[in-house]
């Protein structure tokens, strides 16, 4: 059943959005996101109406993340805690159609936790793209794997061993290379393991007051972790160590961070809370000084995200704000006002292949948003740039060629004074003759 | 990405030597193997060239190239390397260098095809065709060159950094020796099918319209290796590396990134004092500070490079006139058109396989035993002194002692490769200081692509006789190859002097070196070895 208030809250958001990005963006731009916008909420009333004549609306979600997959096809994987006695937990994975900028309006696969299990907290996926582990609330952590095809889809759990009945976990994390594997614990606990051995590398139980966020480098050489109350640590993954604390003030509370992932700029990216107001740090990971900080998101910063080839930083606000930075120049790209409003942000993740970033909350569920960021060259854009320098320089080349005969032939008799005259008679008829005889033959 | 792929790269780091690195020590090589088959090979064919399309069979000499044609054969590739670093350069500041390999890959298998195809069948048509793909060859040769740099510096083990380096280093040796390997085998093979009379016995006999065929297979074999180089590295997993650290520009890269961040508000002493190291370390390449800190370093780097491709190229390029002009090689006329290739390029593979791969194996184990002063200094002078032995008693050489005259050219490589032709790409990598590094670097660079051009077009002619009876068709009288033998020794004088301008880096931070810590607090951490490549 449609009730009004529903529909006149709809129409709200719809409009609200309308005037904002008459404000900020040109009107091609807008007519697209307005579309993609559109087709988001289209999607979930449509959802929220099916889930509503079925009689049991689906829990919130809690937290989802991209799966990266052969053949640059993209999967999202949602989180959703139960509702009630009716609605339990579940894991659904979607696919993502990047020429639409939507979710599939229904799951390829779902997987229904049992109700002793909890709810999902944080999902992290290997980037292999077979398998992630999901964080549950009764405090251990699963595995769960992928496979089959897309229109065969099936999820597969597991039990870890090593992670069972460890208290809920904050964060969880994999290393950019796989092998290695680290949960942050909400009781301070910090463990990192071998991937998939799950030898155990570190195990703190007073790492922090409670895990904040945590982060691995590019190279999968350092963890950096973060506490609620503010400090910040950096761990050797290869052995465990403490290698540093991060420097601030007494007013500052490092809240978020993350790696960058361009390999030319060795830089650690922290949202840093300086009594009302929410900044970005930046230090530099070869000596974990600071280098300076900048103002991007005007609320305070619930979740950070770094694009996978590192041209990106993205910031979600616990107000709903997502805005997106150009890492290069430390400039505002992408901002949307109140994308879940009033909301804080949950997760807030970067499209492996596209533009486009997943952000989910608990009372506006999963979006995915196109970024109006400057279009990345195509491949085949580079090849034509080559094939038009290939094809000006045969041109040039021809003209020279058809232009200089002088060049290419050999010197006439008569360029050289001192050859005698007779010489000259008699090889006119000579060159004529050894050009037929002796050229190769026709290719 | 399969988990496997991304485990090597866990494994490169933690695992001693095993089988992974020797993957990635191919990998990583075949960039430069490809590079050095590509730019030399063609040397290895412009005496066929010229037998086959210029021959005047009323000259009692057999047919060369004419001088604009040898000069435009010969030094049309180094003018696309040229243009390739400039343009792949943007290209991958724009896209990122990955996004390029495989581009420039493409573009050596298929030009290196095509130069050896032909539009039509004049020797003017053919001409031109194979100067314009040698073009783009070295086009796409001057895109994966510092690719190839790039590669192997990513996938360097952090425990066995140099060892790696070494190994990587010497393929460019190798690629040369493959060359050489690959003409010998095609000229023999013609040569047992064919029993051809000398030039002098019947000109019109020496040779047979097939011999086409050697040249276009020897130039475009070298699509072989570009191809495997393109498989091999479409397989390896994306990056994972802070390469800014590896290649010491941690420091550059924060200076680029405070420059759009807010900086700390320090208190005013540490404010007084901020401002004044920044302002003693910010002085711009065009500004006195550099010019009184570094401008003879400058000079020092950019014309010992200068200095030594002239020396290199014009070796590499014409040794085998030297090769004739004493004699070890016979004289054009007593042979056939493929007993000549023959010839060259075993006399060529003997030189690359005796001097100038040891001279790399020997470099790299003393490099940082020695010190990259000592030596480039000490190449320098071997250099000379060996051009000089060779030019002095020039006439002794050519009339009596045949297997003394090679030996010692050989030294001259050898010399070449264990001195100058390392140590000019590795100094100016290390002695200047963060913010102008890579422009420094840049400037001695091309002020040895200068150089290259200098040795590959003007030896050509210096070299011919001064007697005019005794010049190739078509050129004009040089300074004949003894003095042009003198020349480069007095080069080589000329590149030792300069080296003294040039501080020793061995077992110093950069910092230390380029003065940056003079004024810096904080010790930057110390990076395990460097990245150490030679150009092709």
């Amino acid at each position: 059943m449609l009730s009004f208030s529903s529909l006149t809250f709809l129409f709200k958001i719809c409009r609200r959005i309308q005037f904002s990005d008459l404000r900020r963006a040109p009107f091609v731009a807008l007519q697209l996101e307005k579309r993609s916008e559109l087709a988001i909420w289209v999607s979930n009333f449509r959802t929220l109406s099916m889930g509503n004549d079925a009689g049991s609306p689906q829990g919130p979600v809690t937290c989802g993340s991209w799966i990266r997959r052969p053949e640059n096809l993209n999967l999202v994987v949602l989180g959703r805690s139960r509702r009630g006695s009716s609605c339990p937990s579940l894991l659904e994975i979607f696919s993502f159609d990047p020429k639409t900028t939507s979710l599939s309006t229904s799951p390829l696969t779902t997987y229904v936790l049992e109700a002793e299990e909890g709810d999902p907290v944080a999902i992290t996926v290997h980037p292999s793209g077979d398998d992630f582990v999901c964080a549950l609330s009764n405090g251990s952590c699963k595995l769960f794997e992928l496979y089959g095809r897309e229109t065969n889809m099936k999820l597969l759990a597991k039990e870890l061993a090593p992670l069972q009945g460890i208290g809920p976990q904050k964060c969880i994390s994999f290393s950019v290379d796989g092998s290695k594997f680290a949960a942050g614990g909400m009781d301070g606990h910090l463990r990192i393991m071998e991937w998939p051995s799950m030898r155990v590398i570190l195990d703190e139980p007073r790492a922090h007051n409670s895990v904040q966020d945590m982060d691995f480098s590019l190279d999968s050489e350092f963890l950096a972790s973060t506490s609620t109350d503010g400090s910040a640590r950096i761990w050797k993954t290869e052995d465990g160590v403490p290698l540093n604390t991060l420097s601030r003030n007494s007013d500052e509370k490092i809240e978020l961070c993350r790696f960058s992932k361009d390999g030319t700029k060795p830089f650690l990216f922290c949202s840093v809370q300086k009594g009302d107001t929410s900044v970005t740090a930046v230090y530099d990971i070869s000596t974990w000084n600071k280098i300076g900080h900048k103002r991007l998101i005007r609320k305070s910063a619930s979740v950070m995200s770094i694009s996978n080839d590192g041209k990106y930083l993205s910031l979600g606000s616990k107000d709903g704000d997502i805005c997106v930075v150009e890492v290069k120049k430390m400039q505002i790209y992408h901002y949307s006002k109140r994308l879940h409003l009033g909301t804080n942000i949950a997760s807030l993740e970067f499209c492996p292949g596209e533009r486009v970033v997943l952000t989910t909350s608990v009372e506006w569920g999963a979006l995915v948003t196109k970024l109006t960021v400057p279009k990345d060259w195509k491949e085949w854009q580079i090849y034509l740039v080559l094939l038009g320098l290939f094809l000006a320089s045969a041109v040039a080349f021809y003209i020279f060629f058809e232009n200089s005969d002088s060049f290419w032939n050999f010197p006439m008799g008569k360029d050289q004074p001192a050859r005698p005259r007779f010489k000259p008679v008699l090889k006119d008829p000579q060159s004529y003759d050894d050009q037929n005889i002796w050229g190769p033959v026709d290719m | 990405m399969a988990g496997g792929q991304l485990g090597v790269l866990n494994a490169l780091d933690v695992a001693k030597t095993q089988w992974y690195h020797f993957t990635a020590i191919v990998i990583a090589g075949m960039g430069f193997f490809t590079d050095a088959y590509d730019l030399f090979c063609i040397s290895l064919v412009t005496k066929l060239l010229g037998r086959l399309y210029y021959t005047d069979i009323t000259n009692p000499k057999p047919g060369v190239l004419p001088p604009n044609v040898q000069a435009a054969v010969t030094g049309v590739a180094l003018c696309g390397t040229l243009a390739g670093q400039l343009f792949f350069g943007w290209l991958g500041d724009k896209l990122g260098r990955k996004r390029v390999y495989g581009l420039t890959l493409m573009l050596m298998v298929v030009c290196s095809v095509a130069s050896g195809l032909s539009f039509g069948d004049t020797p003017k048509g053919v001409m031109a065709t194979l100067c314009f793909f040698r073009f783009w060859l070295g086009f796409g040769i001057g895109g994966d060159y510092p690719l190839s740099a790039t590669i192997m510096s990513e996938y360097a083990n952090k425990k066995t950094r140099g060892a790696f380096i070494a190994a990587v280093f010497a393929m460019q040796g190798f690629g040369i020796l493959a060359g050489g390997i690959v003409a010998l085998i095609v000229s023999s093979a013609y040569d047992h099918k064919y029993d051809l009379p000398s030039y002098k016995d019947n000109p019109a006999g020496s040779k047979v319209d097939s011999l086409d065929y050697v040249w276009r297979i020897i130039l475009m074999f070298g699509a072989v290796p570009a191809g495997l180089t393109y498989y091999w590295r479409m397989k390896m997993p994306e990056t994972a590396r802070y390469t800014a650290l590896v290649a010491k520009n941690a420091k550059q890269a924060a200076s680029d990134m405070s420059k759009v961040l807010q900086v700390e508000v320090e208190a005013e002493e540490d404010k007084l004092q901020h401002m004044v190291e920044s302002e003693h370390q910010k002085y711009g390449l065009f500004s006195k500070e550099f010019a009184k800190r570094h401008g003879l370093h400058l000079v020092g780097t950019t014309v010992t490079w200068f200095l030594l491709d002239i020396a290199f190229y014009s070796q590499n390029l014409f040794q085998k006139d030297i090769f004739s002009a004493i004699g070890w090689i016979p004289p054009a006329q007593d042979m056939n058109a493929i007993h000549e290739v023959y010839r060259i390029a075993r006399a060529q593979t003997l030189i690359a396989l005796c001097s100038t791969v040891p001279g790399y194996w020997f470099t790299v184990a003393f490099i940082d035993i020695m010190g990259r002063f000592a030596i480039q200094l000490m190449g320098f002078f071997f250099m000379t002194v060996f051009m000089f032995a060779l030019a002095i008693p020039y006439n002794h050489w050519k009339n009596h002692n045949n297997i003394g005259f090679v030996v010692m050219y050989s030294f001259t490589f050898f010399f070449s490769n264990f001195g100058p032709n390392a140590t000019t790409f590795v100094v100016p990598a290390e002695i200047f200081p963060a913010r102008l590094r890579s422009t420094c670097h840049g400037i001695s660079a091309a002020a040895g692509k200068a150089g290259a051009i200098v040795g590959a077009f003007g030896f050509l002619y210096a070299a011919q006789s001064t007697n005019p009876d005794k010049v190739d068709h078509g050129y004009p009288t040089g300074i004949g190859v003894k003095n042009s033998l003198i020349v480069l020794g007095v080069i080589n004088f000329f590149g030792m002097v300069f080296t003294l301008l040039v501080p020793e880096s061995k077992g110093k931070s950069l910092e230390e070196l380029s003065g940056e810590n003079e004024d810096d607090g904080a010790e930057a951490i110390e990076m395990a070895g460097s990245a150490r490549t030679v150009p092709v």
